[in-house]
């Protein structure tokens, strides 16, 4: 498999992602759209180089999750995956479809756990290799850059959790 | 309808060629727009009537790729379009020429 290939496979993976947090009626149709973009995209004669074709598939495909943000919005619908929405709408409506449960759906986890998850087991990583190597010459721009990965993941999950709770607290689940 | 920079730029990209139908790359390439913009945007104004859309049908020139979706303005979003860019580039005129803005110290 080229490098090309690979980049669009995984840009059709993120979009494939993006789109499970479509309402079903229009979950196909969109991902249907935004893969058939990413040809053109590896196919753009203006973009010379093959590694930024495919920096921009990839670019072009987690856009997508901001476009899901708003589809999900103005179909006044919450996520199938269970998670809610935020969106205030008919309750009787929302409940009821939310109690449907994608197949494909990931397990229910509050917002900003995946972050934190990531922020403390980059923290340890970093940990024990500054213990095992002492950061010398320009390594030492690598500890810092995740080190401020660490703190960027940490405030994403804090933001994420705080807004999860508000959600929580406006649209307490069934359950 | 709340003009705003990106959306401007997509509707003159839509007006510089009112029969063309653009698909979503097309258009993110002429209005230099990321798609999480370009697509709430298409969206938006598909609901309110100013845009439509169709699939690709398919033809033997496709090479295989799958069909794309195609959007272009409808005849009410080409009025509104026009109507709307005209009134915004009337007043960034206004404005630039100093004529609406309020000249400090002097009191209507």
């Amino acid at each position: 498999m080229t490098r090309g290939l690979c980049a669009q496979r995984i840009a059709q993976a993120v979009i494939l992602h993006a789109c499970r947090g479509l309402p079903d009626d229009i979950r196909d149709e969109r991902f249907r759209e935004w893969a058939a973009e990413l040809p053109a995209i590896m196919c753009d004669s203006d973009i010379r180089f093959a590694i930024l074709r495919s920096a921009r598939a990839l670019s072009y495909a987690a856009g997508t999750y901001r476009s899901v943000r708003y589809l999900r919005r103005a179909a006044g619908k919450p996520r199938t995956d269970g998670r809610q929405s935020g969106v205030t709408g008919d309750a009787a409506v929302g409940w009821a479809s939310r109690s449907r449960r994608h197949p494909l759906a990931p397990p229910r986890y509050p917002d900003g756990v995946l972050p934190a998850i990531a922020a403390v087991v980059i923290w340890l990583i970093l940990i024990v290799l500054v213990r095992a190597y002492q950061p010398q010459g320009p390594v030492i721009f690598l500890y810092i850059s995740a080190g401020i990965l660490v703190d960027i993941l940490a405030v994403v999950a804090i933001v994420r959790f705080i807004r999860w709770i508000r959600r929580q607290s406006k649209h307490p689940p069934r359950s | 309808m709340k003009l705003t920079g990106p959306l401007t730029r997509v509707l003159s990209v839509f007006l510089a060629d009112v029969s063309a139908w653009r698909y979503g790359y097309d258009l993110m390439k002429a209005a230099r727009l990321p798609s999480g913009t370009l697509y709430p945007m298409l969206a938006r104004l598909q609901e309110q009537g100013l845009v439509a859309a169709q699939w690709e049908q398919h033809s033997a020139d496709a090479g295989g790729r799958p069909p794309r979706k195609y959007y272009q303005l409808t005849g009410e979003g080409v009025r509104v379009a026009r109507l709307e860019l005209a009134q915004t580039r009337t007043a960034t005129r206004r404005t630039t020429d100093g004529t609406t803005r309020p000249v400090r110290g002097i009191t209507p």
